[in-house]
């Protein structure tokens, strides 16, 4: 790994490095309230259930720049919630900051929809047997739904992962395109697209890029057959 | 005083469950064709579904009172159930799955010990095995286990062996028998198989069409007019289960001593083939001498002479005389004495019953083909 940072110049390590530190935050900011919000929207009724559903999936239609721009209007100097942060001494538009909430709000759709589906598929029967053997229902969400959509809430969070690595457009919005600060791979691969004789760095940050889907897609592919192959593994041998 | 009282009444799509009864210690059946209710009731009773009127209470506890308002959780009724399907997490072993239930240790654990359960239900073999890769049998073993040992004050199973086949059911049902003594739980037993019913008890509630039509024993029951109805549904083929002991193998057939028979009278004549009390039965699989078994014969299996017989190819005959007789449009059912302890139910027709000029006190003979009996061991 240190040889392979070695061998790149700085701005495309700082990049490399800024990728993968706001796409792992980004995954685990997510977690939390994508199991929570995908939990409700499988198994609950309640009021503004469509609306929050909506809300949730409206980045995953809407152009990423619009999503930024809504953040900037939010978050940004002069925005609703931002001018107060100012007041406080926090700012959080074109800081890392911001590429970590650009990435969060257009990847937390993904980890919903796959943990939601998860959750959908655990056996209610499950949940009762748990009951009448004197489980609460909290007990009975821990020790039952949430093991049992693990797999999903995993594969769900890789995804976020993913979306998060290779986000652009609200980035670049909201959190602009400042070297050493929020110049994630995929902006500096724009930015020496747009510099003559920047072919061959785009190449490599290319192959960079390749190489982080392929591991992140490998070790989801290993995560998901271990959690399923012990299943699998516990099939054989049924007389 | 009776264990479990219920009396509640719960709105479904089709009709309107209300159902009132009670259950007294060991295994009460709660018996009726699909769609009458008994897994409403069931679930009603565990809390799993939503009751609109009625008491449920268990040993003097009460679970449910619309009145009073109270309506206590699931997990607090302790009311265990084994479901159909078993029901196992399909994350956890068979020993995470046993443990699941067990009372923590803020709880007062008055349950059976982990270590008994797997010795009375044979699960040491499968500890180490997740539910996907047991058999049917095995599962539905590992679901009673994890239903015991939450330590429920009552135990509910929901057909707990309708996904069985015949074999498997036999390695199931010897366990439910040693239950209610051996961890002094009473057990409720909805089933639609008469037969596996009265394998386990002769106690019952007659469920249909969201009521409770008759409550008792077997005998009272399967003369009830609330017997008759069932008929139309196609489970009301009457049975009888009659205990007793192989003192005989040859060949395909074995001899089976009727009775609740000590070994000591066991030590009577086996070579008498007319013996009321030794039924001859062809076997399709594997008993020994010593078995204690249970014989199921239909009603309908059984037929009936009058007078002098000759030799003929059926091979058990009961010399008896005809205690009680009952008409019911068209089929007539025969209830015959044959031992101090043994009563044998018989359905002719209306009509042949009018030709033999059957009626109580008349001596009669029961016949019944090797092949109509079928055995169980217990």
């Amino acid at each position: 790994m240190m040889s392979l940072l070695a061998f790149l110049n700085p701005s495309e390590v700082n990049a490399l490095l800024l990728s993968a530190l706001t796409s792992v935050g980004v995954a685990l900011l997510c977690l939390p309230p994508g199991i929570a919000v995908a939990w409700l929207l499988a198994r609950r009724q309640f009021f503004g259930k469509t609306l929050l559903d909506t809300a949730v999936h409206l980045p995953l239609v809407l152009p990423p720049v619009v999503v930024g721009y809504a953040l900037l209007a939010v978050l940004g100097r002069n925005g609703v919630v931002g001018s107060a942060l100012r007041t406080m001494g926090i700012e959080v538009a074109f800081t890392p900051w911001a590429v970590v909430i650009a990435g969060a709000v257009m990847a937390f759709p993904l980890l919903v929809r796959s943990a939601r589906l998860a959750f959908e598929a655990v056996d209610p029967n499950l949940e009762d047997a748990a009951r009448t053997l004197g489980k609460s229902a909290l007990a009975t969400w821990w020790r039952v739904s949430l093991p049992l959509a693990t797999p999903g809430i995993a594969a769900g969070t890789l995804l976020c992962f993913a979306r998060a690595l290779g986000e652009f457009g609200a980035t670049i919005t909201f959190a602009g395109n400042i070297e050493g600060s929020t110049r994630t791979l995929p902006l500096l691969i724009f930015t020496e697209l747009q510099s003559p004789g920047g072919e061959l760095r785009v190449g490599r940050l290319v192959a960079i890029s390749v190489v982080i889907a392929l591991v992140a897609l490998v070790l989801s592919e290993r995560g998901a057959r271990k959690l399923r192959g012990q299943q699998a593994h516990r099939s054989r041998g049924t007389s | 005083m009776a264990f479990l009282e219920f009396d509640l009444e719960c709105d479904l799509d089709r009709f309107r469950l209300i159902a009132a009864g009670a259950i007294e210690g060991g295994i009460t059946g709660l018996f009726g064709p699909s769609g009458s209710g008994k897994t409403t009731l069931l679930h009603a009773l565990a809390g799993l579904r939503r009751v609109d009127r009625g008491t449920i209470t268990v040993g003097g506890r009460t679970l449910f009172d619309s009145a009073r308002g109270i309506d206590l959780p699931a997990e607090e009724r302790r009311v265990g159930v084994v479901f159909q399907d078993g029901r196992l997490f399909p994350h956890l072993d068979v020993t995470a799955n046993l443990r699941f239930g067990v009372p923590g240790r803020r709880a007062a654990n008055d349950g059976p010990a982990l270590e008994e359960v797997v010795k009375l239900l044979d699960l040491e073999s499968l500890l180490r095995r997740y539910p996907t890769g047991l058999s049917g049998g095995e599962r539905q073993r590992v679901a009673l286990g994890r239903a015991l040992l939450a330590a429920p004050r009552v135990l509910l199973l929901d057909e707990p062996l309708a996904s069985l086949d015949r074999a498997r059911r036999e390695t199931v049902l010897p366990y439910l028998r040693r239950l209610p003594e051996r961890f002094g739980i009473p057990l409720l037993y909805v089933t639609h198989d008469l037969a596996e019913l009265l394998t386990l008890t002769d106690r019952m509630v007659l469920l249909e069409g969201g009521s409770v039509r008759a409550h008792g024993s077997y005998r009272d029951i399967a003369m009830a007019d609330a017997w008759n109805s069932l008929g139309m549904t196609g489970i009301g083929g009457r049975v009888n289960v009659l205990p007793g002991e192989v003192i005989a193998v040859e060949g395909s057939l074995c001899r089976v001593l009727l009775g609740m028979s000590s070994r000591a009278e066991s030590a009577a004549p086996t070579s008498d083939v007319k013996s009321d009390r030794v039924l001859l039965v062809a076997v399709g699989h594997n008993v020994a001498v010593g078995d204690r078994v249970l014989a199921t014969i239909g009603a309908e299996e059984i037929a009936l002479a009058v007078g002098e017989i000759g030799e003929t190819s059926i091979q058990n005959r009961f010399q008896t005389t005809i205690e009680r007789r009952f008409d019911h449009d068209g089929a007539t059912v025969i209830e015959l004495r044959i031992s101090s302890s043994a009563r044998l139910l018989v359905e002719v027709t209306t009509a042949s019953a009018e030709r033999l000029a059957l009626g109580e006190g008349k001596s009669v003979v029961g016949l019944v083909k090797a092949s109509a009996i079928t055995l169980s061991k217990i």
